[in-house]
């Protein structure tokens, strides 16, 4: 469990499936993922059930919102790939509920995350990357200190098109530093 | 079967495994790979039955070079986490025959490799990262018509060190001008 002022974040459960159900349908969520087909319960409860087969290589929190006395979830974030020997790992945030968008939300997540792979996990690096007109993603790599280390031309396809995957990094060093270490 | 002057690629055979055996465990020609752990029997024995293999998301060919008397395994090469969606794939050599280095079995390897992609997978887009002190393959890659795209600063621990990976791209639209 990971504790900041806007948000929570917290083990996957069995009972999330509804949320995940609604979020990874929804095309204005999908467009920024790697996901595509329509998202089934059964493939679902597959992908639940497996996390546990994977608990060393990936960790996967739901973010809940803070309201008062009450959380509300809306969505998730983890870190994927993580490598035991290279001691990285792959940040990846989507939130499903869009009333939560450009609110600060992302920001705080992304923040409580990456210091728990650094100061946790003792990784190295963390990588990340989003599709070239996820302008909100974009912006939030920058804002809490990955810098940009290059673009897969053409590497996804979306609405008739290919965009590009613009790739982030950030080390242990780089977030010490903006820690003040 | 691929066939050009100096190699042939060929699937590959259950009698192999002694090939890759040999390469895989040659610290020489393991550092420039991802792998790094020994490989067993057992383990390499695993690899025809993983479904990533079957599931039309990974082409492995076996390199073999023309020789008088025949044919010699020398390496291995493919096109792996092949998406059908957004028709791109992450391409891999490794010459396990050190002798073979260097003399333009990888470039014409690379070369069928890339039209097949191309031209049979009917891929837009084939990438490929390379640990940043491994010349060799950067000036592959630059041969080949691949651009720099990027470099996941201290991604590959090697040696010693952290390495960068250094991504390539090529787009079958560049490759089509290289090549007509």
């Amino acid at each position: 469990m990971l504790r900041g002022k806007l948000v929570v974040l917290r083990p996957i459960q069995r009972s999330d499936i509804k949320y995940f159900l609604k979020w990874f349908n929804d095309p204005e969520v999908t467009q920024y993922l790697s996901m595509y087909l329509p998202m089934t319960e059964m493939a679902e409860e597959k992908y639940i059930e497996d996390l546990a087969n994977r608990a060393s290589t990936n960790v996967s929190f739901v973010i809940e919102a803070i309201d008062g006395e009450k959380t509300v979830p809306i969505g998730t974030v983890g870190l994927h790939q993580i490598n035991i020997k290279d001691h990285h790992g792959t940040f990846g945030i989507s939130i499903g509920e869009k009333d939560y968008w450009s609110k600060g939300y992302g920001t705080e997540t992304a923040r409580l995350v990456i210091k728990y792979g650094f100061e946790e996990l003792n990784l190295h690096r963390i990588g990340s990357g989003a599709i070239s007109f996820n302008e909100r993603s974009l912006r939030l790599h920058l804002k809490v200190g990955f810098k940009e280390e290059g673009r897969q031309r053409e590497a996804m396809y979306r609405k008739g098109l290919y965009y590009d995957h613009v790739m982030f990094g950030i080390l242990r060093t780089e977030w010490d530093k903006i820690q003040g270490r | 079967m691929l066939k050009g002057k100096l190699v042939t690629l060929r699937p590959v055979r259950r009698s192999d495994k002694q090939f890759f055996l040999k390469w895989c465990n040659d610290p020489e020609v393991i550092q420039f790979d991802t792998d790094y752990v020994p490989l067993t029997e057992m383990e390499q024995e695993k690899w025809w039955t993983e479904p990533s293999s079957s599931d039309g998301s990974n082409v492995h060919f076996m390199m073999e070079a023309v020789v008088q008397d025949g044919a010699k395994p020398v390496g291995f090469l493919g096109l792996h986490y092949i998406d059908h969606k957004d028709r791109h794939a992450s391409a891999g050599i490794i010459i396990g025959e050190k002798d073979y280095w260097s003399r333009g079995y990888g470039a014409e390897a690379a070369g069928l490799l890339l039209r097949y992609g191309f031209e049979e997978l009917n891929l837009h887009r084939i990438y490929a990262g390379i640990w940043s002190f491994n010349a060799r393959s950067l000036g592959l890659c630059l041969k080949m018509g691949f651009r720099e795209e990027g470099r996941r600063r201290e991604a590959v621990f090697k040696n010693g060190v952290y390495c960068d990976e250094v991504m390539f791209g090529l787009l079958r639209s560049d490759w089509e001008k290289l090549n007509k």
